[in-house]
């Protein structure tokens, strides 16, 4: 192949090319000097070049010595770094041409002052006024002596009181109703309530002192049951058809009016209620039901055995010593007079040590004259006797109750309260059994590990009450929780049953990722503190947790419905302490009281429990 | 004995006045022990009284070390401790109403006799009150001081979230709010032996930590338990009186605000 012959003038052409694109590469460069232009550097250059390629040898270089500064003032200082705030900013290349002189000004570097000023050094005096000193008289002797001669009270009269009130506090059922829709405790203006009396029938006015409010009368307007049996039981007695059913040490006899027409029978109600208050005691629970074909040394015998003992009025007939039908009410006075009160209170003496229950079954005409009877003795051995009546509710609110007691469940039966509460009562128990089942198949794939207790017994029902917590955990969460936004199928692994903490407290079930620690109580065996169940929850569940330094937002007791309408006034009553304690920061974690709901699978909150309450037309 | 008695005050009155006027609030040579170790250029800057060689002689001799950085040693390091010790005691971490019964044994008003902790906290505000993110400062010390007496990490990690997004303030700028206020810097100050307090086989520790400027809120305690269990939780000091020096602080600069 032939080359291409290069004329001399595309030779000069090329080289006058690449000189030009030498210079434009070296104008760029800013100089101090204006007199030497890149030009001209780049020409020295090249002469230099050529000069040194004429003589043919190399341009010498000096030799390379160490620096002769010590190695320690080398070392370089750490400074602190100061933020700035000011963002680094990108200029266009433009911004370079012209090239202009570089000056760099060297000043001292900021620093930051630490210096505090200082008051000025002081010497204490004394004060000028010297400090009033206490002076402790000799004590004044404040005992005031009788001055009179003590007379009979039969001969003093009561001072005519002549009151005029600005206002006066009135009880609900003295106003006229056009006042009672307001609130409970009202204070008006005497003259007020004058003109209200007038337009409406007057009615006595009971002038009560100022009552202390409590939250529990803040908060709910009105009043709180102590107990369940409240709701369906009557007394004529001061002290409440609660303390029927409550622990004192001594036997209890409730004499039970048999209701006239069978809807209203409660017998085995009760009978169960009390059942209950013994297990929470820790007594054995036998009973024995005597209606009739039992002489009187039978009876009294099975008297002394048995916890829970109902007699019927048949069973009386030998201590009577006659038949009821045959008796007219003025023959059963008479017959009642009649027996030997120092006999019957002998045989109360035998039978009276410790909680026991004994139930008269009877009419009312006799149950009013047996009540006396037991009255007139009741001086010499204890007062622990209650008259107790059924209330007549309708099938209505008899339902309602039996879904209040059994887990808000639906019942479909009809009849007395011991029909409805019964079949509450089986429904109740085969419901917990079934979601017992669901939970435990579902172990660590659904549901949580639920173990029994690791240290001391476990009740039944305890054990079906934190499969119950398992499954509402899991499947229907309370909404405030982190845990309902968490995936079903991943909510187990969030829940502990049986945590053991480091100090030593177990819990029944802890939330991790929420910091709520739930405590089942069924209060079984815990009367035995002084026969208070509810000393349990104060002294120890809830204690505990003060006293550690779990990290614990909020604690949860969840009890069964009965156990909490059982003990409903005492448990408000705590609830309110706890919330007032929370609110003081005096208790750095909140408690809660919750019951279940089979129905829609999830707890009730004790206000809502007493909401519900509210609807009866006996509260 | 009277004059015995009147004698015994009068050395009273005289220590509570030297344990006073040796506080930082008082004293230029503690207030600067009780600030090292620091940059030599900023203790220079911050102590022009320093670079005179008498003034170098005196701190020498208290065991300052002044080199590139500025550090304390032997005495200074013990007076350094004092100081805290000093501030605790008379401002009820130590003992509850110590100022109150020094007043009523010195015989004098309670409120002529100084609160070191209180004086030192008061000046350090004013000088924070001209800081940059001042607001930020102040709010997260009235924080501080409002909160409960014993709180967790995460309660103080959550109080510090709040601040920063309230503030919208960046890392640097929120460190040093931390360091003001908080401080990193931990100083284990006291240890119980097990079975001293609570338990036998539990014992506790604690540490003191540091801030920028020794507010020295923060006392971090741990405790273990059976099995080597640690628990920790922070105790936050001073409260009362850093609540009652944000107030007084906060209304002045109010005032001043009006009038300006």
């Amino acid at each position: 192949m032939l080359k291409r012959r290069v004329s001399t003038k595309e030779v000069k052409r090329k080289k006058e090319l690449s000189e030009r694109r030498f210079h434009k590469r070296y104008e760029t460069i800013a100089f101090t000097e204006e007199s030497e232009t890149p030009k001209m550097v780049v020409m020295k250059a090249q002469e230099q070049i050529l000069k040194a390629k004429r003589k043919g040898i190399s341009i010498p270089i000096k030799e390379v010595s160490p620096l002769k500064v010590p190695v320690s003032k080398l070392r370089l200082h750490l400074k602190k770094r100061h933020y700035s705030l000011a963002r680094p900013q990108f200029l266009p290349s433009k911004t370079f041409y012209p090239a202009k002189p570089l000056t760099i000004i060297l000043k001292p570097p900021k620093s930051e002052s630490i210096r505090v000023p200082t008051l000025p050094p002081m010497m204490l005096k004394r004060t000028t006024t010297p400090i009033p000193k206490l002076k402790l008289k000799i004590p004044e002797n404040i005992s005031v002596r009788p001055l009179l001669h003590p007379v009979n009270i039969k001969e003093l009269r009561l001072p005519s009181l002549s009151l005029k009130p600005r206002s006066l506090r009135l009880r609900l059922f003295t106003l006229p109703t056009k006042a009672l829709k307001h609130k409970a405790l009202l204070c008006i203006p005497f003259s007020t309530y004058r003109t209200l009396i007038s337009k409406e029938k007057k009615e006595a006015i009971s002038i009560s002192p100022v009552k202390s409010t409590t939250i529990a009368s803040i908060d709910l307007g009105g009043k709180v049951p102590d107990s369940v049996v409240e709701l369906f039981l009557t007394t004529n007695d001061e002290r409440g058809i609660g303390n029927a059913f409550k622990y004192v040490g001594e036997p209890i006899y409730i004499v039970l009016v048999k209701s006239p027409t069978k809807e209203y029978e409660c017998c085995e109600t009760i009978q169960y209620l009390c059942i209950r208050v013994l297990r929470e005691v820790g007594l054995p629970t036998e009973a024995e039901i005597r209606s009739a074909g039992y002489s009187m040394d039978e009876i009294e015998r099975y008297l002394g055995e048995k916890a829970i003992t109902i007699i019927d009025e048949k069973a009386l007939i030998p201590i009577i010593k006659g038949d009821f039908k045959e008796f007219t009410k003025k023959s059963l006075e008479v017959t009642f007079e009649n027996i030997d009160e120092n006999a019957l209170a002998d045989r109360i003496k035998d039978i009276g040590k410790g909680l026991r229950f004994i139930i008269f079954h009877v009419n009312e005409n006799i149950a009013k004259l047996f009540y006396k009877k037991l009255l007139k003795v009741k001086s010499k051995f204890h007062d622990k006797i209650f008259l107790v009546k059924p209330v007549d509710l309708s099938l209505k609110y008899r339902k309602k109750l039996a879904q209040l007691m059994w887990g808000l469940i639906s019942i479909h039966a009809s009849g007395s309260y011991d029909d409805i509460l019964g079949e509450g009562k089986t429904i109740y128990y085969n419901k917990l059994e079934e979601i017992r089942s669901t939970v435990s198949k579902g172990y660590m794939i659904m549901y949580p590990k639920i173990s029994s207790h690791i240290s001391g017994e476990e009740s039944r029902e305890h054990y079906l009450l934190k499969h119950f917590v398992a499954k509402v955990l899991v499947d229907n969460p309370p909404h405030d929780l982190e845990l309902a936004k968490i995936r079903k199928e991943e909510r187990y692994e969030y829940i502990e049953f049986e945590k053991v903490w480091n100090e030593g407290i177990i819990s029944d079930a802890y939330i991790k990722n929420d910091d709520v620690v739930i405590e089942v109580e069924t209060l079984f065996g815990e009367g035995k503190r002084g026969g208070d169940p509810i000393a349990k929850i104060r002294d120890i569940t809830v204690e505990k947790y003060i006293k550690s330094n779990i990290e614990l937002r909020e604690l949860w007791i969840i009890m069964e419905n009965i156990t909490m309408l059982m003990h409903l006034g005492d448990l408000w009553s705590l609830y309110n302490i706890y919330k007032r304690l929370y609110s003081k920061k005096r208790i750095r974690f909140k408690v809660k009281f919750f019951t279940l709901d089979l129905k829609n699978l999830r707890f009730v909150s004790i206000e809502e429990l007493i909401d519900q309450i509210k609807e009866f037309p006996n509260i | 004995m009277s004059d015995m008695s009147t004698s015994m005050k009068d050395h009273l009155r005289n220590l509570v006045s030297a344990l006073v006027n040796l506080s930082p609030s008082r004293n230029i040579i503690s207030q600067l022990i009780l600030l090292l170790p620091r940059d030599l250029r900023t203790i220079e800057y911050s102590y022009p009284e320093i670079s005179s060689p008498e003034a170098k002689e005196i701190l020498a001799q208290l065991g300052v070390r002044l080199e590139n950085t500025v550090r304390r040693e032997n005495f200074a390091n013990k007076l350094y401790e004092f100081i805290h010790k000093l501030f605790d005691w008379l401002d009820d971490e130590l003992v509850k109403n110590v100022r109150l019964n020094l007043a009523k044994l010195t015989g004098l008003n309670i409120d002529s006799l100084p609160n070191p902790y209180a004086e030192w906290a008061e000046l350090v505000l004013r000088k924070i009150v001209h800081e940059k993110n001042r607001v930020a400062l102040i709010d997260l010390l009235r924080k501080l001081s409002e909160s409960e007496e014993y709180c967790s990490e995460r309660d103080l990690q959550t109080l510090l979230n709040e601040i920063r997004k309230k503030f919208k303030l960046n890392p640097a700028e929120f460190e040093e709010i931390v360091q003001i206020c908080i401080g990193s810097e931990e100083e284990r100050i006291e240890s119980l032996k097990p079975g001293s307090y609570g338990y036998s086989s539990e014992y506790f520790e604690y540490y003191l930590r540091h801030s920028e400027y020794h507010l020295d809120i923060i006392l971090h305690e741990y405790r273990y338990s059976a099995f080597y269990h640690k628990t920790d939780y922070y105790r936050l000091r001073h409260r009362n009186t850093l609540r009652e020096i944000l107030r007084r602080v906060n209304v002045e600069e109010k005032s001043k605000y009006e009038r300006g």
